[in-house]
């Protein structure tokens, strides 16, 4: 039967033609190759090419632009909008950026809030409480009563606020993007970033499932919980709040009604096993509130066989409960303020500083111009984490970083202070 | 040998040269261990060092199979990524605006494009190969433009991998980011193809192993794949490359793109670790990792021990010398040494920050000698100007 090539072109489909013209090409190229005749290495190129012409007068290479000023921490002034009690023991406060640029905070990371105290500048740091999508301005939830001293000065002189320097945004604590279903738990002030997460991502993300436990010592005393109602009503098809009382929980209407009791391990395994909307699979868990909180809803997730790589946690449980100041550190160590020789290695090159006792390592290396990574400043975010080659030094607890890290040999560099000649790497 | 060697010295010159050649691909495919790796890597070895598509005189197709994600969302879900966007912005720069007024003689050993310490000549007359001084400096020319001709051909796999991850990565953030490196890579483009055309005067043809890892990433589906494939490996060894380069070249307009090119390619890197990091931690299975971790060593080993600059082998020396010969001997020349040490400690603390260095592996990274470099700093604690001023002290010091 006499087939034309041209319809032979036209019955067999276009992927096979091509196919098969890169293998007939496959093969011609192999057997020329077999001949000696292969392709030349290179052609050449030159004045026959297209050039794009010459340009007239050389101008200078564009210098970098630095990342980040090396000379101190920089910290950013914010205005106070209004500060209020919302809570008996909480303060709210609302503030705007005074360089009028947006604040760049994501759901849940932190600010860390330099403040003076007794002729010291304390840093502590205060999960965000508002929508992160809120450009200049944003909120601030400090808790006083069991907080620290500076969330009690801070409490104390709420009316006279009127500005706050802060460094940040920092920390990691936020929404994975790519899960579907997110189930948090929260104790205390550990709702800040989480309320600001749910009051971000709530209204945004409608595919997504949200689901809080919100243990608190008591209704009166539960922070954020009018944003919160109103968000679960506002979406009830994706939102949904277990609300858990230490005390008075009969004076919550819920439904389902509140539970009682301390947000423990008990608990939360009652919680989960009688609250269906609740769905641990394939969601992905956010912890934060009080240390024996976290830990216990630690073991229940791990008996639920949460993989951890699926639960995220603040590590500042309660940032106002920083304590330890600078001079007890050095002052316990060694009494009086020296110098000392500070080497740093930086990328392979060691750089020699002099420092003094009462500087962290990060003032000292800023201070001397060194590009030494950092974010929050306080210990919170591990992101000026250094290695101890050599010397001593002492670091500040309470920190994020892990006990394992320490073992290694690892300091974060905000909030050590050396006690001898120290060597630090940075990695 | 595939044949026994008395039928293969009876065969014809040039048939005993193509087996020789087949002989030393398959080589690479008899080393890799990992069954997943060998058929992740295998169609595109199969293309690139058989078949030979980058060699063929027509374009190249390399159907892709990847879904473009879109997000009608615009989450913040990367501010990491947002300011590398913001930095990626501020740094643009022009390739026009390099001083392309230098005139460049590849062969005047005065301002040398590589110096002569670049290759051990000793080395070659120990094997009978004895260069006239002139003759030296042209064979430093073809070297030095096999390099860049490999740089031009790398920047063209970076330009279109650069905008697949942009379709297919899952943050919104990256998006943003990965359209600036699109633009990057096009530069990158434009100024190794002028440098090329005006400087050097000859362009060779693409290195088979590096066809094979473009197409193998260019082909596969999984967005992360690709990722690992441009952003950690490829700009890895980019920066390697560049990086050893920069050092050693006298030739002040090679020196200023070079310079401008590697500040480029530590943002692209840094983006790659960004991503990863996040996703091989999070969203990943352990045995989904560990593949990872596997086709992460092979590649880094193909890129130690496979760019052999053949292609410069078969216009210098082919028949002078067996490829086994020349193959010890560039793996001895002292710059391409230098390139190994400058390549693997930017891409093995990559691979330690984005979880491919587990206590598991890093047993054989050690038995290929790479264990030193498990401590060094990773390209997201990296701003650029550390790693030029890191270069620029090694070139003062050479
Ligand atoms: S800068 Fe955040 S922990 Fe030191
Ligand atoms: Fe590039
Ligand atoms: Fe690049």
């Amino acid at each position: 039967m006499g087939v034309s090539t041209d319809n032979f072109r036209s019955w067999v489909p276009r992927p096979v033609l091509e196919q098969a013209r890169a293998t007939l090409q496959d093969i011609a190229h192999i057997a020329a190759c077999f001949r000696g005749e292969g392709p030349p290495p290179f052609q050449a190129r030159g004045a026959s090419a297209p050039s794009p012409g010459p340009v007239p007068v050389p101008v200078p290479v564009p210098v970098p632009v630095p990342v980040r000023a090396a000379s101190a921490v920089i910290t950013r002034r914010l205005r106070v909008l209004s500060s209020e009690l919302c809570t008996p023991s909480a303060l709210a406060i609302a503030f705007e950026t005074e360089d009028g640029q947006p604040l760049g905070a994501d759901a849940g990371q932190f600010l860390t809030v330099h403040w003076p105290l007794n002729g010291v500048v304390e840093k502590r740091a205060y999960s965000l409480a508002s929508r992160a999508d809120d450009g200049t301005r944003g909120r601030l939830v400090v808790k006083g009563a069991a907080g620290g001293r500076v969330s009690a000065s801070l409490v104390a002189r709420a009316g006279e606020l009127r500005h706050l320097e802060v460094t940040g945004p920092s920390g990691h604590f936020v929404l994975d993007v790519r899960s579907r279903r997110h189930v948090f738990l929260a104790a205390g002030s550990g709702i800040t970033p989480i309320a600001s997460m749910l009051l971000t991502h709530v209204p945004l993300r409608k595919q997504d499932t949200f689901t809080l436990v919100y243990g608190s010592t008591s209704p009166e005393e539960t922070i954020l919980r009018r944003e919160l109602l109103d968000l679960a009503n506002e979406f009830p098809e994706r939102f949904s709040i277990r609300w858990a009382f230490d005390q008075n929980a009969n004076h919550f209407r819920s439904v389902p009604p509140p539970f009682s009791g301390a947000l423990g391990g008990d608990l939360l395994t009652e919680i989960l096993r009688t609250q269906p909307v609740i769905d641990l699979h394939d969601a992905a868990v956010y912890l934060c509130g009080p240390s024996p909180m976290m830990k216990a809803a630690q073991a229940v997730l791990d008996g639920a066989n949460v993989p951890p790589a699926r639960i995220r946690t603040e590590r500042f449980a309660s940032p106002g409960s920083r304590n330890v100041g600078p001079q007890n550190a050095v002052a316990g160590a060694v009494g009086s303020v020296r110098r000392v020789a500070l080497r740093v290695i930086l990328d392979g090159k060691t750089q020699e500083i002099i420092a003094s006792t009462a500087q962290t390592i990060l003032e000292a290396g800023l201070g001397a111009g060194l590009p030494m990574p950092y974010s929050c400043s306080m210990g919170g975010c591990a992101s000026c984490r250094v290695h101890v080659t050599s010397g001593m030094a002492v670091m500040e607890e309470p920190n994020c970083l892990e006990a394992e890290e320490q073992r290694q040999g690892y300091v974060l560099a905000c909030c050590t202070r050396p006690t001898s000649d120290l060597t630090v790497e940075v990695s | 040998m595939i044949l026994p060697s008395q039928i293969f010295s009876m065969l014809p010159r040039p048939v005993q040269r193509q087996l020789e050649a087949y002989q030393d691909a398959l080589s690479v495919f008899s080393e890799i261990r990992d069954p997943r790796v060998l058929r992740a890597l295998g169609p595109s070895g199969l293309r690139g060092l058989i078949l030979q598509r980058g060699k063929q005189g027509t374009p190249a197709q390399m159907p892709a199979s990847h879904a473009a994600h879109f997000d009608w969302q615009y989450s913040d879900d990367m501010p990491e990524m947002r300011v590398l966007y913001e930095r990626a912005k501020a740094n643009q720069w022009n390739g026009a605006d390099l001083p392309w007024h230098i005139s460049v003689d590849p062969l005047n050993p005065e301002v040398p494009v590589l110096p002569k310490s670049f290759v051990d000549f000793e080395g070659l007359r120990v094997r009978g190969i004895h260069l006239t001084p002139a003759e030296e400096m042209r064979f430093l020319h073809s070297l030095s433009a096999w390099m860049l001709s490999q740089f031009l051909h790398g920047e063209q796999g970076a330009l279109f991998a650069a905008a697949q991850v942009t379709e297919s990565v899952q943050f919104f953030d990256g998006k943003l980011y990965g359209a600036t490196q699109v633009m990057d890579e096009g530069r990158h483009v434009e100024v190794f193809h002028r440098y090329i055309d005006e400087k050097m005067g000859r362009l060779y043809q693409i290195n088979d192993n590096l066809f094979t890892i473009i197409d193998s990433l260019m082909t596969d589906s999984r967005w992360d794949m690709k990722f690992l494939g441009m952003q950690i490996m490829v700009e890895g060894l980019a920066l390697g490359a560049f990086g050893t380069l920069y050092q050693i070249t006298s030739e002040p307009l090679l020196k200023n793109l070079l310079r401008n090119v590697i500040q480029d390619e530590a943002r692209h890197v840094h983006y790659g670790v960004l991503a990863l990091r996040e996703h091989f931690s999070t969203a990943l299975s352990e045995s989904e990792r560990r593949e990872r971790e596997d086709w992460a060593f092979e590649v880094a080993l193909l890129m130690r021990n496979r760019f052999m600059a053949f292609e410069v082998y078969e216009e210098w020396f082919q028949g002078l010398m067996t490829r086994d010969e020349w193959k010890m001997f560039v793996t001895e020349v002292p710059g391409m040494k230098m390139f190994r040490q400058v390549m693997f400690t930017r891409l093995v603390p990559n691979l330690r920050e984005i979880g491919l260095l587990s206590p598991r592996i890093m047993p054989h990274y050690d038995r290929v000698g790479l264990s030193q470099y498990f401590k060094g700093t990773s390209a997201d604690k990296l701003t650029a100007s550390d790693l030029m001023s890191g270069l620029d002290l090694a070139a003062a010091a050479e």
